[in-house]
């Protein structure tokens, strides 16, 4: 079944029609075997009843001559004989007849029936025989001849004929009954059999049709789905058409602009290799510069070590220049103290003086001198004490100015240490950049010779959206044919409504 | 060097004499003073009763004594008593001076001869006696009866011979 539902419409009507085809053929084989079978058993009912009623004729006939006879024989002489001659002759014609009739079957008999309505023929033409021998005997007025004969022989015979008829009667009855029954069976079987398989076939015609039908309707569904998307495709196509074309233009447009731009970018490519070419240059100066530049570290790095020295030099030298002006403090410390006694000294020589009275005038002017010079001396060691303090400040100052110098030429000689570092990073880099710059200029240069294939392209893009504007429109009429033709699809749907 | 630079210094020079012939001009009787400075204070004893000017060296200092006395020194053989002037003249300390001088004062008439510790000694000056100015009467304080007055330069004039032979400085321990 599912090999029937999977399968084509077209196979599926042929396999229907040839399964109709198939079920007619077959009733009209039934009803012609059918027909057939009872022409067949109506002959041999027609035999076997021509037969068994012919027998029956003869057992009348038999009879009848029979009673006749018999009549005649007890009647004798007041019996009539022309009744019985004209009797008898009717009895022998349609004896005569009726066994003209079973002999008419005779070629259709089998072969026992056949020897059977032989011998009874055979008895017959006995008994007519006899009869005739009778008959004679009865004009010639032999009656106890007659009954001696009857007695003797023709009742044995009627009697056995008699028999033989009544068998022969039975079995032809017994055939009949038993084809009647047969052509019952058969009658009843086709009665059954056609209508049922005519039946099936209406049932199976039916079902063809519906399936037809529902899968016209179907198709008719579908087609309908289709036409409806043609249409809305139809529609969409028009529109993107029109999109379509208006998108050309503003591509043809953007075209122009884009053919500028790739002016612009192939004369900026030319500018970038003429800058990646400089670059190089540029980087190699450098490379060589940072290398000019790691031996000026080196050599910085020996001065800062002679600046270190000649900074322990300089503190060695501080640090003398200290301890001798503390020497010299000293020493200026005794200085004032011989000026305070010198002072002193004055002062009691100026007690003195005054003591003296007039003689010692001069010698108070002296002491007066005297006193001056070693307030002057005071003032010098002052003002040597000053000019110390400021030297010690200064010494000071200068023991923490290399003091500072030191770790300035320590961490001098890192830095330079650590720029000598950087430079060979430099050196590194501008090598990279030199490496770079190379690679920058063949990819301009490859950019450049891409630039000029992409004007080609260019046209060649303007030339193809001309012939696509061309083709919009094509596109436009043929959605509007589109469009036409769902319609018209549509139509056709509705007049075939199935 | 041009004519008006000659007469500049000359000027000053003239200026500068006139400074001197000031102090050598003298019509009326002068004293000798010696100048000393006890806490900033300048002070001035008459020379006449000064025997000499030393440097404090050798204190010994001697116990059961008043506060004024600070101990004796050995002046060429001679045991010389030394006393503290910023107690006597009842000075408040202001700091410590090491450059401390004593003036060793002697009376010759009553045999009397001591020393006093001062800060510093400033010089001989000549004063005339109407340069001392007396010293206010309301003012009562201790020491009072030895100030003799003072200078318009702010000196203090001890009267020297009243101090030496007062009885405050005898000593009664002895």
């Amino acid at each position: 079944m599912s090999f029937f539902k999977d399968s084509s419409l077209r196979t599926k009507m042929i396999t229907s029609v040839l399964a109709l085809f198939i079920i007619a053929t077959i009733v009209l084989f039934l009803a012609y075997f059918f027909l057939h079978n009872i022409v067949k058993t109506e002959k041999e009912q027609d035999k076997f009843s021509t037969v068994s009623l012919n027998t029956v004729k003869l057992r009348a006939n038999v009879n009848q001559t029979r009673i006749i006879i018999l009549e005649a024989i007890s009647q004798k002489e007041k019996f009539n004989k022309d009744v019985i001659s004209k009797t008898i002759f009717d009895t022998k014609v349609i004896s005569e007849n009726s066994i003209k009739e079973i002999s008419k079957y005779n070629q259709d008999q089998n072969e026992t029936d056949l020897l059977q309505i032989n011998d009874v023929i055979q008895f017959l033409t006995l008994y007519y025989e006899n009869l005739n021998k009778q008959i004679d005997l009865i004009e010639k007025g032999k009656y106890d001849e007659l009954v001696q004969f009857d007695e003797s022989i023709q009742k044995v015979i009627s009697s056995k004929l008699n028999d033989k008829l009544i068998e022969l009667g039975k079995m032809q009855d017994n055939k009949l009954r038993n084809l009647s029954d047969g052509s019952q069976n058969t009658s009843v079987f086709a009665l059954w059999t056609i209508p049922s398989l005519i039946v099936f076939a209406l049932i199976l015609f039916f079902f063809i049709v519906y399936w037809i039908s529902a899968a016209l309707r179907n198709i008719q569904k579908e087609v309908n789905d289709g036409i409806e998307i043609l249409s809305e495709s139809a529609t969409n196509i028009l529109t993107s058409a029109t999109e379509v074309s208006t998108g050309t233009t503003e591509t043809a447009t953007a075209l122009t602009e884009n053919t500028t731009t790739i002016e612009e970018i192939r004369q900026t490519a030319m500018v970038a290799n003429q800058k990646a070419v400089k670059v190089v240059e540029i980087s190699q100066l450098s490379a060589k510069t940072a290398l000019n530049g790691k031996d000026s570290v080196m050599e910085t790095i020996e001065g800062m070590k002679k600046i270190s020295v000649q900074m322990d030099m300089i503190s060695e030298s501080v640090i003398k220049l200290s301890e001798q002006s503390r020497v010299i403090g000293e020493i200026t410390s005794s200085v004032n103290d011989l000026a305070d006694q010198s002072n002193l000294l004055a002062v009691n020589a100026a007690i003195e003086a005054a003591k003296a009275g007039d003689q010692g005038k001069g010698f108070a002017v002296v002491a007066q001198e005297i006193r001056s010079l070693a307030e002057q001396s005071k003032q010098a060691t002052t003002q040597v004490k000053d000019i110390l303090n400021d030297i010690q400040k200064a010494v000071n100052q200068a023991v923490m100015a290399t003091e500072q110098g030191a770790k300035a030429v320590e961490s001098g000689s890192k830095l330079a240490l650590q720029s000598g570092d950087v430079i060979q990073l430099m050196t590194d880099s501008a090598n990279e950049a030199a490496n770079s710059a190379i690679q920058i200029s063949a990819s301009s240069q490859q950019q450049m010779a891409g630039m000029e294939q992409i004007v080609p392209a260019m046209e060649n893009i303007r030339k193809a959206i001309e012939q696509n504007v061309v083709g919009t429109k094509q596109t436009q009429e043929a959605a509007n044919k589109l469009n036409e033709l769902g319609v018209s699809l549509k139509n056709m749907l509705i007049k075939y409504k199935v | 060097m041009n004519i008006s630079d000659k007469e500049i210094l000359k000027r000053r020079a003239t200026k500068l004499a006139k400074k001197t012939n000031v102090e050598t001009e003298q019509n009326e009787e002068q004293i000798f003073m010696l100048c000393f400075e006890l806490a900033s204070q300048r002070y001035c004893l008459d020379t006449s009763f000064i025997k000499e000017v030393l440097v404090l060296k050798d204190l010994t200092p001697i116990p059961n004594t008043p506060d004024f006395v600070i101990g004796v020194i050995n002046v060429r053989g001679q045991i010389l008593a030394v006393y503290n002037a910023k107690k006597i003249f009842n000075v408040k300390e202001i700091g410590i001076k090491d450059q401390n001088k004593v003036i060793v004062l002697k009376d010759n008439d009553k045999d009397i001869e001591f020393g006093i510790l001062v800060d510093g000694i400033i010089g001989n000056i000549k004063l005339s006696l109407h340069e001392i100015e007396s010293i206010p009467d309301s003012l009562n304080e201790t020491g009072k009866e030895y100030l003799k007055g003072i200078t318009d330069n702010g000196i203090i004039v001890i009267n020297t011979k009243g101090f030496i032979e007062s009885q405050f400085l005898v000593i009664k321990q002895f």
